[in-house]
């Protein structure tokens, strides 16, 4: 038996004891008689084993959703928390451009990629002043202007070419300029900053493409020498050194789909369509539900009022109010969020970033940018200069 | 120690046992799953071209994922089949309905012996022919003007939405059980049916043939009442019982009961708990319009309404009304097609089980119970009454 089960059944066993002595307190304990004499008693043993067997799962997961019902609660003024570092995110990238221009130096900055890095690391980055009240309230006014939009999925705080290339050129990208930065340019005059030349990217592109060039060179050469192992990327091997080559197999849809009817019967196929949706409808429906858990307490508590604003579609309407809902929640927590940003930063309390986000700030993201930085490194060789980052 | 256990578990409750009979039985497949694919060497090529890592999770998920399937598949195809379109599907149950209703009236003609109808010699006899009633043969084929009458009522406000129409008792006639108040329960569409064809009439009719079933029923009933005292002496009907009322499962005596005698704490477990995912009260007919709000593949429409509950549930039964309004006339056609193409209507394994099960209840138990009455009152063994 599979150690899952083995605890599944103790917990089993352990549940109906409790089920058990509840039952006989109930059946026995002097201080119900009275009460259950009242009523005809057929009724209250029947209402005894009710009342036992959801006690029992009262006790066992009663203090869970009270925690989570608290995260809840927290939620709103938790992302306000993390929304504030929005306003650091801007700041950095503002340096940014001003390092790739030549106009600043940022000691432990060698290369464009080591601002990703402190992406992920905002809270901790030793290049930015503390958030300012003028940058809260202008920070504050964006939250609650029309101006807000979400952060695109696919938009990093501190991916440069695609805003720069944006700027310049218009339209809009795959990785589309987030509506704070534009908010900030067109409120502070810090869009000028897209029109510094990109001294220091340009140069590292330079020295890529003479590796790239190096490469191509080698792989001409030694065409039909290759073995499956070379065939990994540097990069790959870069960061993880005892990779075998061979791709990942990821269980979604597609794969599940494409295994059962290699191996399996069609009666398998046919219950795995019915069962499964396909990510994005499952995601859909998943979220229509929680629009409507969050109608049906949330925004009852807070009095709030649902409007439906697409009088076109009502999917779309309900999706607008629960985010409507969930933005004012937030702005109405950003002065608290503020203050307490304010009492840590006075009293030199550090601020700690989430650990997976430090781990790959510092494992895999760093072996990415270590590779890149040797390919510079090797890059300056080719082209007979010295191996640092002084150009 | 496994005798410890086996004695713990031989003293469970019957929830108890069963619940850890599921787990075993249910760990028992996922274990046969997951070693077929790791040992199997069927799939060995196929793993082979990729990571190694990878696989085990890979392995690890469609263990759990084909265990799902083997164990709820069956479940879910059924609820599959009842999405695929469910408009058709709708407008398809509600074009019957009118011939449920011609069904109907012709109950209530036959009950009063205005008529005699081949085949059909007791009033349950129409409890079988509900649910054959694509193949009834003594109902006229549904003409236009029928038609648009069923089109009409359901762009009336008569049309309920949330009625589910597929569990009705078509052909249940009550008359005999009350008074006028009958009349309310029967269908809306009954109503309008009747109040458009003025057919309101038939209901008025007296129920001469169903007394008579009833008079011999009830003998049938009082006979097997007293076969049953002398085969248990032991029965004592007039027992006063317990005149105390009853105790039930509601929010309400939960609550009283856990301020009474428990630890307060309880009632906030019970109120995060025992609470829908999301607010329906006063609104039954809200998971069925989320439904079809998840399935819809084109925007609705916003309708208007206080509540949003009621936005949402009337937004449904519009788009139900439109939708419902393109695929009638699709209906109608093909059942004059097949008319006049001598092509059969069919019918599911599940009806043709319901139509054997309601057959047989007939014969089992109303035919056997007026033929015995019959012979209790001193008459022949037949149905000519």
């Amino acid at each position: 038996m599979s150690e899952q089960a083995k605890k599944d059944i103790d917990n089993t066993m352990r549940r109906e004891k409790v089920i058990k002595e509840i039952t006989s307190e109930l059946t026995k304990g002097k201080k119900y008689k009275k009460y259950f004499e009242k009523y005809n008693p057929v009724s209250t043993k029947s209402f005894i084993e009710s009342y036992a067997r959801r006690k029992a799962q009262w006790l066992e997961w009663g203090p869970n959703y009270l925690q989570r019902d608290i995260n809840e609660k927290l939620r709103f003024r938790e992302m306000a928390s993390t929304f504030l570092w929005e306003i650091q995110q801007k700041k950095l990238f503002n340096l940014q451009c001003k390092w790739r221009a030549g106009e600043v130096v940022l000691p432990g900055i060698e290369v464009s990629w080591d601002f990703l890095k402190w992406e992920q690391k905002i809270k901790t980055c030793p290049y930015i002043d503390a958030i300012s009240q003028e940058e809260f309230d202008l920070y504050k006014q964006y939250m609650t202007s029309e101006s807000y939009q979400p952060k695109h999925f696919m938009s990093s705080w501190q991916g440069y070419d695609f805003y720069r290339t944006e700027y310049l050129n218009g339209g809009e990208s795959m990785m589309p300029t987030p509506a704070w930065y534009v908010y900030h340019d067109t409120m502070m005059g810090t869009g000028n900053l897209f029109m510094l030349p990109n001294i220091k990217g340009d140069k590292e592109q330079f020295y890529l493409n003479l590796v790239k060039a190096e490469e191509d060179e080698k792989a001409k050469k030694s065409k039909g020498k290759k073995s499956k192992k070379n065939d990994v990327p540097a990069i790959v091997k870069a960061i993880n050194p005892n990779f075998d080559g061979k791709p990942p197999i990821i269980p979604d849809y597609k794969t599940k789909e494409e295994f059962i009817k290699k191996f399996e019967d069609k009666t398998l196929l046919k219950y795995f369509k019915a069962m499964e949706q396909e990510d994005d409808t499952w995601q859909e429906d998943q979220a229509l539900d929680d629009c409507l858990e969050l109608f049906s307490y949330e925004m009852i508590d807070e009095n709030m009022q649902i409007e439906f604003k697409n009088p076109d579609d009502l999917k779309d309407s309900i999706f607008r109010a629960a985010a409507d809902f969930e933005l004012t929640q937030i702005t109405n927590c950003l002065d608290a969020a503020y203050e307490e940003y304010q009492m840590k930063a006075s009293n030199g309390i550090s601020f700690v970033e989430n650990d997976e986000m430090v781990e790959f700030a510092d494992t895999t993201f760093n072996s990415i940018i270590n590779f890149i930085k040797e390919q510079i490194l090797h890059g300056r060789e080719l082209n007979g200069e010295p191996r640092n980052f002084d150009y | 120690m496994a005798k410890r256990v086996k004695k713990e578990e031989a003293e469970l409750s019957d929830v108890g046992k069963l619940m850890i009979k599921n787990t075993k039985e249910d760990d028992k497949l996922k274990q046969e799953i997951l070693k077929d694919l790791k040992k199997n060497p069927k799939y060995k090529e196929y793993f082979s071209t990729y990571n190694k890592q990878t696989v085990e999770a890979f392995i690890k998920n469609y263990a759990e994922a084909k265990w799902r399937y083997l164990k709820y598949g069956e479940m879910y195809l059924k609820k599959e089949d009842e999405e695929i379109s469910r408009y058709k599907n709708r407008a398809e149950r509600l074009f019957w309905l009118i011939q449920q209703k011609k069904l109907f009236n012709l109950q209530c003609q036959f009950r009063a012996e205005k008529i005699t109808i081949p085949g059909i010699e007791l009033c349950e006899d129409f409890d079988y022919w509900e649910k054959a009633i694509k193949t009834c043969p003594f109902l006229d084929r549904v003409s236009e003007e029928e038609f648009n009458l069923l089109v009409e009522f359901i762009n009336s406000g008569a049309y309920d939405y949330d009625n589910d129409y597929e569990y009705c008792d078509w052909q249940s006639y009550q008359k005999s059980f009350g008074d006028d108040d009958w009349k309310k329960e029967l269908p809306d569409w009954y109503d309008f049916f009747d109040d458009k064809m003025g057919t309101g009439y038939l209901l008025d009719l007296p129920d001469i043939r169903g007394e008579k079933e009833l008079k011999y029923t009830r003998l049938a009933s009082k006979q097997r009442m007293e076969d049953y005292k002398k085969e248990h002496p032991e029965y004592n009907p007039s027992a006063k019982s317990d005149p105390r009322p009853m105790m039930g499962y509601s929010d309400d005596f939960i609550v009283d009961f856990i301020k009474r005698f428990d630890d307060p704490v309880l009632l906030k477990y019970h109120a995060l708990m025992d609470r829908s995912d999301y607010d329906d009260s006063g609104y039954p007919e809200l998971s069925n319009a989320l439904e079809d709000l998840k399935n819809a593949e084109i925007p609705i429409p916003v309708a208007e309404g206080g509540s949003w509950q009621e936005v949402i549930i009337t937004s449904m039964a519009e788009h139900e009304v439109r939708q419902l309004n393109k695929a009638l006339p699709i209906v109608f056609d093909e059942y004059l097609f097949r008319l006049d193409n001598n092509i059969s209507f069919g019918y599911s394994d599940a009806e043709l089980e319901e139509q054997t099960r309601t057959r047989k209840m007939i014969d089992d138990h109303h035919r056997k119970s007026v033929l015995q009455g019959r012979k209790l009152n001193g008459e022949p063994e037949d149905l000519n009454f």
